[in-house]
């Protein structure tokens, strides 16, 4: 298939149709996938528009790309795509220190975000230790825990407004964004794209979120974010047992103090750090003080979190295997080069929402079908992360081992965790039809969802509900 | 008109008690809220029946019941004005209030699932119980939380803490337009509620917005809700006699009201204290209300008032301070006292009495004075005095106001007395989302415009400037909305007020203060959906292929065909000549019945 009328259509991005440049957007790296039929860098919002009408005029399909190689989930798996590569989009137009907000073009990476925003006493709210040249909004866009689950008052969290170019080619801004005024005439008015909900009866930004482009491609988005800390210490918490971590992870939640909550188990902690002999379960607790009395603030904050771990019998740790709270602190939350988790040929991920006191369960899931499947459990590396201030969590297992041996694994994995109620809130990799599984009517809704903003289905239609449920 | 066969059928669903076609019962639903703003009478359009389903199955019954014989229907929990009726009589409602069950409250997790007519008042006191609390909107504490979760708006005084209803919404069921019944999130999975998005996109963002659907979009029978830590005492010590209540202002919990010099101070004030993240309340209460509630009768009200001092005590917050230990109060009390005197605060009001704040206080008095003028002053003084001296005779010292402050806080238990009483009826208008900075800009703007309605008489004197603003998240965004008291008897009063909301309006776009809170109903998406994306063709395009027959009575959601021919007057016949009554006269003559689709374009 030709892409005729292509270049025409995308006035300052580039067409790009030569194989191997376009290899990184399909089969490699040990994934299964088709080569695109071309890959657009747009670098305007107008680009996303022409190319959407020319994808619905030509009866092509886009996949929407923004963060740099390799592509973990954003591969082209039919032929007939058009890759929208929005990674040269990387403007941060506003770093707003009086509202705590940032809007940033979709191509901007978390190391560039946080150079920005560090300049006005800020920081970007991030996943744990993410890849360079990930995207800030792809992230939130696919609702990629943080690890500041205090600061996170809805699953959509940090992700505020967007500008989304629709199926139909419409450009389209949602929550506060959306008006009256343009983006220049709001800030006039102190206005700083901080509501996310609406414009009035819809929340468009919920409908794109989690869709992995099948609702609309965004060019940018406002999102939320902290102060920069004046202090910050990392509070470690070494344990055997997961249970009395459970306990302290939920005091530290009801009292909303801490920054950074999350448990690692030995595996992860030993690929974050490069250092062996980690505990069984390690907790991490941040605490930070910000403009207001920033010493008093973690004074009494770890004061109140010593008192919750040691109600347990425990004690905090200054360090675990030799890895201090400073150096940790910056492994969790910078980004990570090389990735830590290695390439996508050499681990595959599965995670679910679930409650913390049900972690144990699926921990317990792990063990079981790891010695069902004979693999080896050493291999798979846990991460709980609490979320939506302390009352979801977020629980990941990521399979260490080739990609085929682990894309065998975290089925099955996926397959033991479903039969225990495990909610795939995010479907992705070989275990994403799972979470539409007897659920015809939810399907159906979605279905008719995306056709009211997509038409024509040429938004990444082979994805998600979109896919034939198994 | 509903037949005997199908009302026959409606009691069969239900059980003969739970369905009537009285007249005078119907009556009694009709009778709504700003009734007369919407089809110039107190009654909206008579429904054609009222059944009270008492669970999901019956409801489901009962839609699919609709959708075969083409009924028009509407469900209300607690209700709260003309939005839980029709425009147009026939239409079927729902009346909830036997599903009034809390289902569980999961306190590990800080949840609980509830029924439609489970109220603010009964989860907050159980919550409390089990060391949680929950949002409140401003309706009330005696209105129903899964309303405002999944329906209707969710501003809320405490929302600096708790959030807004729209973001504490998790898993909910859902009765679809046409009956299907969708269990949407985590729910089908593993029978719990703790989140309502995915999986992949979120069907929150299909059932509501900022605003919400207002019961035109299926019936929601089930929802789960974020409960907040509360670190007070298990239930809160009560006293006084009706209609004065207060409370023990508890151990580490402590209540402020903070004068300012003008705005800017409100502003620096507002910001500051939601990002350093030490307040469990932030809210700005207009003078006037504040008058009415520590006033028992609008005699008491008007004696005060006409003191002509109370209006000039606009640049005003109060915060309330909650704390799981004393180290922690004692550096929230240690930043709000830094914040208030970098910002010039001096606090008027405070339940932690001391010479410090006697001191504060005679300052707060003095630039009241300074703002009044002396004359004014001397002239008013010995009304306040009189109010003063009667107060205390009776026992009311600031401490008690402190306290009755408190209450009035953490329960939101003096809406209905504040906005109904002065004036009989009230509007609101502007309060858009958006930061605190704009916020403030819209209670600026919303007093010009206030001010010229008081002075043409249509509106009650409350001194123009009545922005009930709050933060929410941490202040990561804000409302301040512009109530203003009216007539609701008087015609020309009730055209005045018309043309009050028509101005604040306009202004909102006309100076780009944020979409307001108005922004529900036809009416309101002609104005505003040609300046915001024209997001009213995506709002018609969910309700049209969810409800493709438009069954679900909509008139304060959408009806595109509406939308779109209002929009088109106003662009023909200039919309800055046309006021929200004209609009209104225009979308009387262009109401498609519910049930009909000619309101809709043709393919």
């Amino acid at each position: 298939m030709g892409v005729e009328g292509l270049s025409e259509a995308v006035s300052s991005g580039s067409v790009v149709t030569q194989k191997e440049l376009m290899e990184d957007y399909g089969a490699g790296n040990g994934r299964k996938g088709a080569l695109p039929a071309a890959v657009v860098f747009c670098e305007t919002a107008d680009d996303v528009v022409g190319l959407t009408k020319w994808a619905r005029e030509n009866g092509r399909k886009i996949l929407p790309v923004s963060s740099a190689p390799p592509h973990e989930s954003a591969v082209v798996q039919k032929e007939g795509y058009v890759v929208c590569d929005l990674s040269r989009m990387k403007r941060i137009v506003r770093a707003d220190r009086r509202n705590r907000v940032a809007l940033a073009e979709v191509g901007v990476t978390f190391e560039e975000l946080d150079g920005a925003l560090e300049r006005v006493g800020l920081r970007a709210m991030t996943p744990l230790a993410p890849r360079t040249g990930k995207s800030v909004v792809a992230s939130y866009l696919d609702r990629t825990p943080t690890l500041v689950p205090r600061a996170q008052w809805d699953l959509s969290d940090p992700l505020l407004c967007t500008e989304v170019i629709m199926g139909s080619g419409k450009l389209f801004r949602t929550g506060c964004s959306s008006g009256p005024g343009t983006l220049e005439e709001q800030w006039a008015t102190g206005q700083a794209q901080k509501n996310p909900m609406g414009p009035s009866a819809f929340d468009f930004f919920r409908i794109v979120q989690g869709s992995r482009g099948s609702m609309g491609i965004v060019t940018w988005a406002s999102m939320k974010c902290e102060l920069r800390p004046r202090v910050h210490e990392l509070l470690m918490l070494p344990s055997d047992d997961l249970a009395p971590l459970i306990r302290i992870v939920y005091g530290i939640a009801h009292a909303r103090w801490g920054e950074e909550c999350l448990i690692l188990d030995s595996n992860n902690l030993t690929r974050l750090t490069g250092v062996p002999g980690m505990p069984a379960f390690a907790l991490l607790v941040g605490v930070a003080g910000f403009d207001y009395r920033p010493e008093q603030r973690v004074s009494y904050q770890k004061r109140g979190i010593e008192g919750i771990i040691s109600s347990e019998g425990a004690r905090v740790s200054r360090s675990i295997a030799g890895v201090g709270g400073r150096r940790m602190l910056q492994v969790i939350t910078s980004p990570s080069d090389p990735y830590w988790k290695g390439s996508p040929a050499e681990h595959a991920d599965v995670y679910f929402l679930t409650t913390m006191n049900r972690a144990p369960d699926f921990v317990s899931v792990i063990d079981e079908t790891c010695k069902k499947e004979k693999f080896d459990r050493a291999q798979v590396g846990l991460y709980l992360q609490p979320q939506l201030g302390g009352r979801v969590t977020h629980f990941e297992a990521t399979v260490f081992a080739p990609r085929e041996e682990a894309d065998r694994m975290t089925r099955a994995l996926a397959e033991a965790a479903a039969a225990k109620g495990a909610y795939f809130s995010r479907p992705a990799g070989n275990w994403d039809d799972l979470a539409y599984r007897d659920k015809p009517l939810l399907v159906e809704t979605f279905r008719r969802t995306k056709k009211i903003f997509d038409p024509d289905g040429v938004m990444n239609p082979d994805v998600l509900f979109c896919k034939e449920v198994v | 008109m509903l037949s005997d066969d199908v009302f026959l059928e409606l009691q069969g669903i239900v059980g003969a008690d739970n369905a009537t076609r009285e007249p005078a019962i119907l009556d009694t639903y009709a009778f709504q809220y700003i009734a007369e703003l919407i089809v110039g009478d107190n009654y909206m359009g008579r429904p054609c029946a009222v059944v009270m389903p008492g669970g999901t199955e019956e409801v489901q019954a009962i839609v699919r019941l609709c959708n075969r014989e083409s009924i028009p229907y509407k469900a209300i929990s607690t209700g709260w004005g003309a939005y839980g009726g029709s425009p147009a009589p026939g239409m079927l409602q729902l009346d909830l209030r036997r599903m009034n069950r809390i289902l569980q409250i999961d306190a590990d997790n800080m949840y609980a699932v509830v029924e439609p007519y489970v109220v603010g008042a009964t989860l907050q006191a159980e919550a409390m119980g089990l060391g949680l609390n929950c949002h409140i909107a401003g309706s009330g504490a005696n209105t129903s939380l899964l309303a405002s979760a999944t329906s209707v708006m969710g501003q809320g005084a405490t929302g600096v803490f708790t959030g807004f209803s729209n973001r504490n919404l998790l898993g909910f069921e859902w009765v679809m337009p046409d009956g299907e019944l969708l269990r949407v999130g985590c729910l089908q999975d593993s029978g719990e509620w703790f989140t309502g998005d995915g999986p992949g996109p979120s069907l929150r963002g299909v059932i509501r917005g900022f605003a919400g659907a207002f019961g035109g979009f299926g019936v929601f029978t089930k929802c789960a809700v974020k409960l907040y830590p509360w670190y007070g005492p298990r239930a809160l010590e009560l006293t006084g006699v009706s209609p004065d209540y207060e409370a023990t202002v508890p151990e580490n919990h402590a209540v402020y009201l903070i004068s300012f010099r003008g705005w800017q101070d409100m502003k620096d004030f507002g910001n500051m204290v939601g990002e350093a993240e030490i307040a469990f309340a932030l809210i700005h209460t207009p003078a006037a209300p504040a008058v009415v509630g520590v006033t028992r009768s609008n005699k008491e009200f008007h004696d005060l008032w006409k003191s002509g001092l109370f209006e000039h005590m606009k640049y005003s917050l109060e915060v309330v301070l909650t704390a799981g230990n004393a180290e922690e109060f004692t550096y929230q009390r240690d930043v709000l006292e830094d914040v208030i005197k970098w910002t010039g605060g001096k606090v008027a009001l405070c339940s932690i009495t001391g010479p410090r704040y006697y001191m504060d206080l005679a300052v707060a008095l003095s630039r009241l004075v300074r703002q009044a003028g002396i004359k004014k002053t001397l002239r008013g003084t010995p009304a306040l005095l009189t109010y003063m001296a009667t107060e205390w005779r009776n026992g009311r010292t600031p401490a008690l106001f402190a306290k009755a402050l408190y209450l009035g806080l953490i329960k939101q238990c003096l809406q209905a007395r504040c906005v109904f009483r002065p004036g009989g009826s009230f509007w609101t208008s502007m309060g858009g989302l958006t930061s605190w900075d704009c916020c403030i800009e819209n209670a600026i703007e919303g007093e010009r415009i206030k001010r010229g309605w008081i002075e043409k008489g249509i509106l009650m004197d409350d001194g123009a400037e009545q922005g009930w603003g709050m933060l929410y998240e941490s202040g990561a965004y804000a409302h301040c909305e512009e109530v203003a008291f009216y007539d609701q008897s008087d015609p020309v009063c009730v055209e005045g007020s018309m043309g009050y909301v028509t101005d604040t309006v306009k202004a909102t776009i006309d100076k780009h203060l944020a979409m307001s809170l108005n922004a529900t109903g036809d009416p309101f998406h002609a104005w505003y959906s040609p300046h915001v994306m024209n997001y009213h063709h995506h709002v018609a395009g969910i309700k049209e292929e969810f409800d493709p027959a438009n069954l679900s009575e909509a008139s304060t959601y959408i009806n595109r065909g509406i939308t779109e021919t209002l929009i088109k007057l106003i662009e023909e016949g200039g919309g800055e000549n046309l006021d929200f009554k004209d609009i209104l006269t225009l979308a009387d003559n262009e109401e498609a019945p519910a049930g009909t689709d000619a309101g809709r374009p043709a393919e």
